[in-house]
């Protein structure tokens, strides 16, 4: 017992090492930096290839790698962040920033050292000490013993020195510090290197405590990213605490719990444990009232433009293919509709939500996976759309869960969810196969005609209309009043609107076309299996709406291509794909913020003042009206 | 009016898409799930090759398991070096499949419908095989030598002709473990397994061996794939205390649980199946790895064998690889089987076609694929291997001795297959 705590404590303090860089970049620069594992694990294979390959011996090995990370990080910093800050962008943006930094950093990696394993052999041979017949190793004691310093030490600098002062008024008010003479881009690029140092130090030694691998990386930096959401990104001690917690918990539930949720169970215990605490703390302010609140009729402005050329281009670019292609083509125009589904789903929680929504791999596997077992005794079709039903409802839930968090927490608790469904799937074995997956009935072709299918034009035709949804929506009082919420929730009440319900229908239709593509490409290829879309996918779709933009139906037809297609065509440069796909993603959100459709827009802007200097872009117009003109003030 | 140009550039690009997707073609066909093409697909009659494909991990955290298909590609360098198989030289097209089953999936229509690929050949990883699994039985394309968990096709897919796998179940698998546990009179063995497929199928095989042999089981504890903390799990093997512990999961996990339990004091006999004796398996647990025992139903890298011999060549001349693992090796016979069906299939200067291929492999003879010791046959009733060879290697010394077998392997019943 004495041994599981002590194991638990360690691999707390390891997840408290992260989190404390990742405190340090949010509270001074607001970006929650996904790149922090791939610069970690870069200065810990620094240190191996010094060592290893170059003979470097591990005392100046060590530190170099810890220089290493520090100075990845800042660069980093320099060249995906630092851009953005000045622009004064949200949180999206740093964390497609830092996410294309983290495939460009890891696809280089395995492209110059491999995949395998490894482990950094420090004290090996050495005895630890022993506590109640229990040997405790010397890296877990050098592990433990970092955190306490490196957490002690920065709350001395932070609430003890002129330096802490200085951090703290940068991080709650650039602008005054920069009045007050201090330069707030040296103070940000300095704790980006320390955030870097820390968490090359705690990989570091990680891979001496266990063996490091880039499939341990992810499940590191989720859970440093529940400790710090712990600490609500800010508070020091309840971070550690929230750390240590994580990791005892997780070592009891694998020490007593005999079942395979393991990891989820304690990473939902404790955002169960952290949104109570975050309610109590009154972070989340909902009136109760509000949900029953009467909306005041609504004026919505309405636009002529509507995307009606681009929306019946898609869908008749989607039926020539039907009409001219081959049984391949017609299988991937099926893939690439329900991927432009998944992507609308996506996109609909972020545009008219200002939510990332980390949940969308889970919810897609929820909904084929729902599909599949009510297949076994409804029709098919029938199943579907019980299953994206359910989907919604569950979406709902989520939504209702999470509804006034900042889109840190959002982004963290989504996350979560993402990384529990497979554990569920596993554990409900009986109904879904477990690891074995489901194999499914194919989707039926019920109107087929003088022996032509007509399953594929039908999708295609669906896919058009979801487009055509989604941005009628916006259109719609439901949409625009989801839309003035998002944007301003305090002058959306003082409006009369409900922001609370209107929040709630978009985590409702997001969640619904999530599950409607999960079980679509389920269906579709007659399998679904716990690993089919996990975090990896749903940062790969999250990332391709951002690429794409989101604002028209080119901008979501691009996205579409780019998980669809671009791997099919890079898949030869073994190694190199992800390092691509991360450098289109930097230089797309540093350069074109709106993606694809913000160039398109721009170009189409520029040709507009030209014509009229006065006139604006109806789409955005739209897109995001004042909360007043919405009520019709 | 901007914006209808907007529209018009719009519908150019996607235009443009769709005539990409289709080639600029015109053939209208009916919709999905339409039946195999006959005869010679994949086959070019004038300069005498063929095209067989398969997806593979390029990319992704589990790009370890892309050495696979650099054995099968040696094997087709060598085989294309020596004149190709009755004069048939080979095209082989890999997709990158980065080890998710959709992607797997999508990669493998391609091949088939796109490439026209004869045959898959040396596909890897069970998650990508059970995921397109359905779609190749529906289509009816040779798929063969394929590495996966076969306890699944046993189950599934008795009755596939199309489908040739040559991994054992991994029931047959850690039942033989267990045997191996009683003939040393080992009373008690606990197991640790990961999660899924691979796992589940090794925990069905030990349950129903162990309870034969009366061989006691400890505890079972499932570890997810994505673990990154061990002392739980430890904690629960030590607090069952069985003489030994049997380890499926992958070599970066089963270290993580060996260290772990050195650190409580709990210090058993250790077992893993054949794919765990990896360079950096040994290395991670340094002296710790001493004793540890591992299943091995392949031949050993270091058996001398003429076979081994000519694999080790081909990878260093074919490849990068200059120290290959049993991964190459399993890529390695994939191929070989392939290569000895088409022999067959072409004997007396047949031209190959699909189902020429299916019957000479199903004409229940031996194959010695590649020229290793490893055997296979497959016949009306045997879409996988039943019992084989089998042995139980020791890490000693820095290097794996033998000290059980080869002898027969265990071949359970289907029904208790997973």
């Amino acid at each position: 017992m004495i041994g599981v705590v002590v194991g638990g404590v360690t691999a707390g303090c390891l997840y408290a090492l992260v989190a404390l860089g990742l405190i340090l970049i949010y509270r001074t620069s607001g970006a929650l930096n996904l790149a922090q594992g791939a610069t970690a694990t870069a200065g810990a294979f620094a240190v191996f290839w010094l060592h290893g390959s170059l003979g470097v011996p591990v005392g100046l090995a060590v530190p170099a790698g810890v220089l290493a990370a520090a100075g990845l990080n800042l660069a980093v910093y320099g060249v995906c962040v630092y851009r953005l800050e000045r622009r004064g962008a949200d949180l999206h943006a740093t964390l497609v920033s830092t996410l294309g930094a983290t495939l460009i950093i890891g696809g280089l990696l395995e492209v110059a050292l491999g995949y395998d394993p490894r482990t950094l052999h420090l004290f090996d041979g050495v005895p630890g000490p022993s506590v109640a017949g229990v040997r405790i190793p010397p890296v877990a004691l050098l592990i433990v013993a970092s955190a306490l310093a490196a957490f002690t030490v920065l709350a001395v600098v932070l609430y003890r020195t002129r330096l802490g002062l200085v951090l703290r008024m940068g991080a709650s008010d650039p602008r005054l510090t920069e009045l007050s003479g201090v330069s707030t881009t040296l103070l940000r690029a300095v704790v980006w290197a320390v955030a870097g140092a820390l968490s090359g130090w705690g990989v570091m030694l990680f891979s001496a405590y266990q063996t490091l691998s880039t499939a341990m990386m992810e499940a590191l930096l989720l859970s440093s990213a529940v400790a710090a959401s712990w600490g609500a990104f800010r508070n020091i001690p309840l971070t550690l605490g929230g750390a240590v917690g994580l990791g005892v918990t997780t070592s009891l539930v694998q020490r007593f719990v005999p079942v395979v949720l393991v990891s989820s169970i304690s990473l939902v215990l404790l955002v169960v444990v952290f949104l109570l605490w975050q309610r109590r703390q009154g972070a989340v302010r909902v009136r109760a009232a509000s949900l029953s609140a009467r909306h005041p009729r609504l004026t919505v402005k309405r636009v002529r433009w509507l995307p009606k050329v681009e929306v019946a281009a898609l869908v008749v670019a989607g039926l020539a293919v039907w009409w001219y292609g081959t049984d391949y083509h017609l299988s991937l125009l099926r893939f690439l509709v329900a991927t432009m589904i998944a992507v609308t789903g996506v996109a609909t929680a972020l545009r008219y939500g200002h939510r990332l929504n980390l949940a969308a791999g889970g919810q897609m596997l929820i909904g084929a996976y729902l599909g599949g077992i009510l297949s076994r005794h409804l029709p098919v079709l029938v199943a579907i759309a019980l299953a994206v039903a359910a989907t919604a409802l569950l979406g709902t839930l989520l939504g209702a869960l999470t509804v006034g968090l900042e889109a840190i927490y959002y982004a963290t608790i989504t996350l979560v969810v993402t990384a529990a469904v497979p554990e569920l799937v596993m554990l409900g074995d009986r109904w879904t196969g477990g690891a074995h997956g489901m194999t499914l009935p194919p989707l039926p072709d019920p109107f087929s005609v003088a022996g032509i299918g007509l399953l594929t034009p039908l999708l295609v035709l669906l896919g058009g209309a979801v487009l055509a949804g989604y941005y009628g929506y916006g259109l719609s009082p439901l949409g625009a009043r989801a839309l003035a919420g998002a944007t301003d929730r305090s002058l959306a009440e003082a409006s009369g609107l409900n922001p609370v319900a209107a929040f709630l229908t978009v985590e409702a239709v997001s969640a619904a076309l999530l599950g409607l593509a999960g079980a679509l490409l389920a269906f579709d290829i007659g399998y679904v299996g716990p690993s089919q879309w996990g975090l990896g996918y749903t940062l790969l779709l999250v990332g391709a709406v951002l690429i794409g933009g989101g604002w028209s139906a080119t901008g979501l037809a691009t996205a579409t291509a780019v998980i669809g297609l671009v791997p099919t065509l890079v898949g030869n440069l073994a190694g190199w794909p992800p390092v691509i796909f991360g450098a289109l993603l930097v230089v797309l959100i540093l350069f074109a913020p709106d993606g694809v459709d913000g160039v398109y827009g721009g170009l189409a802007r520029t040709r507009s003042s030209r014509r009229d200097p006065g006139g604006a872009d109806p789409a955005r117009a739209a897109a995001a009206p004042a909360p007043a003109e919405v009520s019709g003030v | 009016m901007s914006y209808r140009a907007r529209g018009v550039a719009a519908a150019a690009v996607i235009a443009l898409l769709g005539l990409t997707l289709t080639g600029c073609g015109g053939r209208r066909i009916a919709d999905a799930h339409t039946g195999d093409a006959a005869g010679q697909v994949g086959v070019d009659v004038k300069t005498h090759t063929i095209t067989i494909g398969a997806t593979a991990a390029k990319t992704g955290s589990s790009a370890a398991f892309y050495e696979s298909s650099l054995g099968a590609q040696a094997m087709v360098a060598k085989v294309n070096a020596a004149g190709g198989i009755n004069g048939w030289k080979l095209d082989y097209v890999v997709v990158d499949d980065g080890y998710e089953p959709n992607r797997a999936v999508s990669g493998v229509k391609q091949l088939v419908e796109q490439d026209n690929v004869f045959a898959l050949v040396s596909m890897f990883g069970t998650p990508s095989n059970a995921a397109t699994m359905p779609y190749v039985v529906s289509k009816r394309v040779p798929d063969v030598g394929f590495a996966m968990q076969t306890g699944i096709v046993a189950r599934k897919y008795p009755d596939a002709k199309n489908l040739f796998g040559y991994i054992p179940p991994y029931a047959n698998l850690a039942a033989f473990v267990a045997h191996y546990l009683a003939q040393s009179h080992v009373d008690a063995v606990s197991l640790a397994y990961q999660d899924d497929d691979s796992g589940q199928g090794a925990q069905a095989g030990l349950r129903a061996q162990a309870g034969t042999e009366h061989v006691r089981i400890g505890v079972e504890v499932p570890v997810p794939t994505s673990a990154t903390a061990f002392d739980g799990y430890a904690g629960r093997l030590a607090a069952a205390n069985a003489p030994a512990v049997l380890l499926w999961m992958p070599p970066a996990l089963a270290s993580g649980i060996i260290k772990a339990s050195a650190a409580i004091g709990y210090h058993p006999r250790w077992l893993a199946p054949f794919f765990v004796p990896i360079p950096s398996f040994f290395d991670a647990l340094g002296p710790l790895a001493d004793g540890v025992e591992f299943e091995s139903w392949l031949e050993p890298l270091d058996s001398g064998s003429a076979g081994m011999t000519a694999f080790l060549g081909a990878m260093r001349q074919y490849t990068s690889v200059q120290k290959p693992s049993i991964n190459a090796e399993l890529g390695w016979i994939g191929m070989g089987i392939f290569v000895a069906g088409l022999a067959k299939a072409t004997e007396g200067g047949r031209t190959p076609t699909r189902q020429g291929l299916i019957d000479a492999l199903n004409s229940g003879e031996t194959i010695h694929p590649g020229d290793l010791a490893t055997a296979v046959s497959y016949g009306e009733q045997s879409r996988v291997p039943g019992a084989v060879l089998d042995r139980i290697l020791r890490w000693h010394g820095g290097r794996l001795e033998p000290v059980y077998g080869p002898t027969a392997g265990i071949s359970l019943p289907v029904e208790l297959l997973r």
